[in-house]
């Protein structure tokens, strides 16, 4: 399996610059977010953060779209017994070159910008991790119900975009609690709990969608 | 042919079989048009003319009777949708698919209608047209989800490919209904709790029976209606495929 990732991720990095890309993406959409809003402190530090986690989310929509298509599915599936393993190689190549690296740069760039002193660091960068983890999950299960078909960037994004909201509304959540000073374990604790379940369930219905696609054509 | 599950089989085959749900259909057309014709004409009646005003809210009440109903509706085509896809992707029943396909825009026109009347009735009682409390934002995401729903069964060149990552997807929907019908319970809403919401609130309902009476038969109307609907676009598409089949053109 670890072959697989490696491959997976050696193909996403080498052919497309997808971290690079991403966090390109991630950074001119928070500057656009600035310019947009205005650049007085407090206006950006009660909104920069929140902005970050749905910025978050539209990037990790990105390398979505030839995560399962441009190459010979059929191949995969006979040269590995386990599809679901597969997939969630996939899922792990995918999370680490576009949601990992959003995880770390992001709460920087939010360091960057704001007055340091305001911002919940563990809660920022922890619940980043578990949120982009979830996002890759899902993005996974969007990939795999999208393959093969026609439009597929913009029907990923419809079809992701609301399984992703109960990751969203908890992360969010927690970082608001954060930054009033509030308790943030609890919705910090359903945020994980949501990661670790979408972690464990969406390669597997990955592969069973994929298998049935493969099988029915 | 000792399968021991040939019963079950036998009672989800029978229906399954286009010519006898062609059959089933030309009963059940009429049935359905006459009833939701009379429920609807008594309930709106009921609803609008007979049924007293509320004491707070006074005649602004009456959005109720179309607003419950299409929020019914708007679940119970997605709960039903949630078998069919099921259905389709155990035994790929082409009925199941054409049911999926019949029945999902007619389900998010009910969602739409649910959402503008709550909009319409928010406005007047709680000052906006919309909040972003948990029992709106789990019925706006189940809106979303039937838009994404459609579109991904007609994004693919091959329509059958469509039906199952439609079926796939609506499966993995299911999950809102759930956080739908108890987001008033589990969180804080500004959206009222049900008032008929169990078997136990059935029995003895926070709303008065001159009031329970048209909601309940606007209910049944808006779900015959719906229901007639749906059969007309199963038995269209039905024949659009025997046409397609007929002339050869796929």
């Amino acid at each position: 399996m670890m072959a697989v990732y490696r491959h997976f991720l050696r193909r996403m990095s080498r052919d497309r610059g997808l971290a690079a890309q991403g966090f390109a993406f991630f950074a001119l959409s928070m500057m656009v977010c600035v310019f947009t809003i205005g650049s007085e402190d407090v206006l950006l530090t009660a909104i920069l953060p929140g902005l970050a986690w749905a910025l978050l989310l539209l990037s990790s929509l990105l390398g979505l779209g030839d995560l399962l298509e441009g190459e010979d599915l059929d191949d995969l599936i006979l040269a590995h017994k386990s599809l679901p393993g597969l997939m969630a190689a996939k899922m792990a190549a995918h999370f680490t070159a576009t949601g990992f690296v959003l995880a770390l740069a992001g709460p920087l760039i939010l360091f960057v910008i704001l007055p340091a002193a305001s911002l919940p660091v563990l809660c920022l960068w922890l619940g980043f991790m578990l949120g982009a983890l979830s996002f890759s999950a899902l993005g996974l299960l969007g990939a795999a119900l999208t393959l093969g078909s026609r439009r597929n960037a913009a029907l990923q994004a419809l079809i992701v975009m609301p399984l992703c909201v109960p990751p969203l509304i908890f992360g969010a959540g927690a970082l608001a609690a954060a930054q009033l000073d509030m308790g943030w374990h609890a919705p910090m604790a359903f945020l994980g709990a949501f990661a670790c379940a979408s972690l464990v369930l969406c390669p597997f219905a990955a592969a069973w969608i994929v298998r049935m696609k493969v099988t029915s054509s | 042919m000792d399968c021991p599950y040939e019963g079950d089989i036998i009672m989800i085959t029978r229906f399954a079989n286009p010519a006898r749900f062609e059959r089933l259909a030309k009963i059940l057309t009429p049935v359905f048009a006459v009833l939701s014709v009379l429920l609807l004409a008594f309930g709106l009646c009921d609803a609008l003319l007979l049924s007293p005003p509320d004491y707070q809210q006074s005649d602004a009440v009456r959005i109720m009777y179309v607003h419950v109903p299409s929020a019914w509706m708007a679940m119970m085509i997605y709960a039903s949708c949630g078998v069919a896809a099921l259905m389709f992707i155990v035994w790929k029943h082409t009925l199941a698919e054409l049911f999926l396909r019949a029945a999902l825009p007619v389900g998010a026109v009910a969602c739409a209608l649910c959402l503008a009347t709550g909009m319409l009735w928010g406005k007047p009682m709680w000052g906006a047209w919309w909040v972003w409390d948990a029992r709106l934002t789990s019925v706006l995401v189940m809106m979303f989800l039937y838009i994404a729903i459609i579109a991904l069964a007609d994004a693919f060149d091959r329509p059958e490919q469509g039906g199952l990552a439609a079926a796939w997807l609506t499966l993995i929907g299911l999950v809102n209904l759930p956080v739908i019908k108890y987001s008033v319970e589990w969180w804080n809403t500004l959206h009222q709790p049900g008032s008929l919401s169990s078997m136990k609130r059935m029995a003895d309902p926070a709303l008065a029976a001159e009031m329970l009476r048209p909601l309940l038969v606007m209910g049944l109307g808006l779900m015959c209606y719906l229901a007639l609907v749906i059969i007309i676009r199963m038995r269209t598409q039905i024949l659009a495929r025997k046409i397609a089949n007929a002339s050869g053109v796929r």
